[in-house]
């Protein structure tokens, strides 16, 4: 979670709840953006095919 | 009505201030100062602004200044005792030790009702909320808190929050004050299976936490009540903040003794002193403390789980 002291302007962050006159939350969510995985390069029937081919040649 | 009242001994004196140092987590990182029996006013200054640069021929601008005067007013602290009047006739030297043994009790007993007085706002002896006292509490000031997680993985995560709260508000560090639970929960973390605050392990209270002032005090975390009749409650883990220059405390006059040898003076059952071959000892303290700046602490208090 990250909160901000609106008289200071610095922001922190808490893996808690936090309470204070002058603390606003300013996000809850996680603070730590899950990593995707990398999109794998997708075989089409042309790639394919000329996979095949180049197979053939070198032979 | 025959009642002897004494200062104390100086050395007497010395060896309560000393021994309530060493048990009171506010007297050990606070800043001790003397406070006249009808109280101080103190000023908290703040500059508003930082300085100002200024061009050659430039013009200046106003930097303000905010006061504000804080009274610090001693509040009474008593203990006594009924003992035998035996008391009276044995020798200097017993009597001695028997005063000593006294002080060294009445200091365990001042320095842990100081703590609770100043951190909850309660009577130390009811640990009821007290109307003398809250509204210059710990408890009631300091509005800036952090939930407990209660788990012995996230104990030192919390304090840097906590830490990190004060600063935000443009506060500075200089002392930790924590509960023999958070004391726990920190000897437990470990990291590939060593302990990684191995100085807190088998009950151990080291003097200082990377490099700041510490105290484990089971004071910090006292269950306190409301009202007389509400459930006791534990409020606080720990109290992190400027302890150094935030927060001042000190005597507010000579510390008394008495020895009583009639009447009723604890207001008991025990009835009348000489009825019974009693005599009362009675240690009294005047202290008086002040926090110049909530702000500047923060409260690492219970979770819903407590």
């Amino acid at each position: 979670m990250l909160y901000k002291n609106v008289k200071t302007g610095i922001i922190i962050e808490s893996l808690t709840e936090c309470r204070g006159a002058d603390l606003i939350q300013i996000e809850s969510a996680p603070i730590y953006e899950e990593k995707k995985p990398a999109a794998e390069p997708q075989v089409t029937k042309t790639t394919a095919k000329r996979a095949k081919k180049n197979e053939r040649s070198s032979k | 009505m025959s009642v002897s009242v004494n200062l104390y001994d100086e050395h007497l004196v010395a060896d309560l201030i000393s021994k309530v140092k060493g048990k009171s987590s506010l007297a050990a990182l606070g800043q001790q100062i003397p406070v006249a029996f009808v109280g101080n006013k103190e000023f908290t200054f703040t500059m508003d602004k930082d300085v100002d640069l200024v061009a050659e021929n430039g013009a200046k601008g106003h930097g303000g200044i905010t006061m504000a005067p804080i009274t610090i007013v001693p509040v009474k602290f008593e203990y006594g005792a009924r003992v035998s009047d035996e008391f009276m006739i044995a020798s200097d030297e017993e009597k001695v030790a028997v005063l000593e043994a006294f002080n060294d009790g009445f200091a365990k007993k001042l320095a842990s009702g100081f703590d609770m007085a100043a951190i909850h706002g309660v009577n130390p002896r009811t640990k009821v909320v007290s109307d003398l006292v809250k509204t210059n509490s710990f408890d009631v000031k300091v509005d800036q808190t952090v939930t407990y997680l209660g788990s012995g993985s996230t104990a030192d995560a919390n304090i840097e929050t906590a830490i990190a709260l004060v600063e935000a508000a443009d506060g500075d560090v200089t002392g930790l004050a924590i509960s023999p639970t958070v004391r726990a929960a920190l000897a437990a973390i470990t990291a590939n299976g060593v302990k990684v605050y191995p100085e807190f392990a088998f009950g151990a209270q080291p003097a200082n936490l990377g490099g700041q002032p510490l105290s484990v005090n089971k004071t910090v975390s006292t269950a306190v009540k409301a009202t007389a009749d509400a459930a006791a409650a534990t409020v606080d883990q720990a109290i992190i903040g400027d302890f150094a220059n935030m927060f001042k405390w000190g005597y507010g006059k000579d510390i008394s003794f008495e020895v009583i040898e009639y009447g009723n003076p604890d207001n008991s059952d025990s009835g009348d002193l000489k009825g019974h071959n009693q005599v009362y000892l009675r240690g009294e303290a005047y202290l008086g403390w002040a926090i110049f700046d909530p702000a500047s602490f923060a409260r690492i208090i219970p979770g819903v789980s407590g």
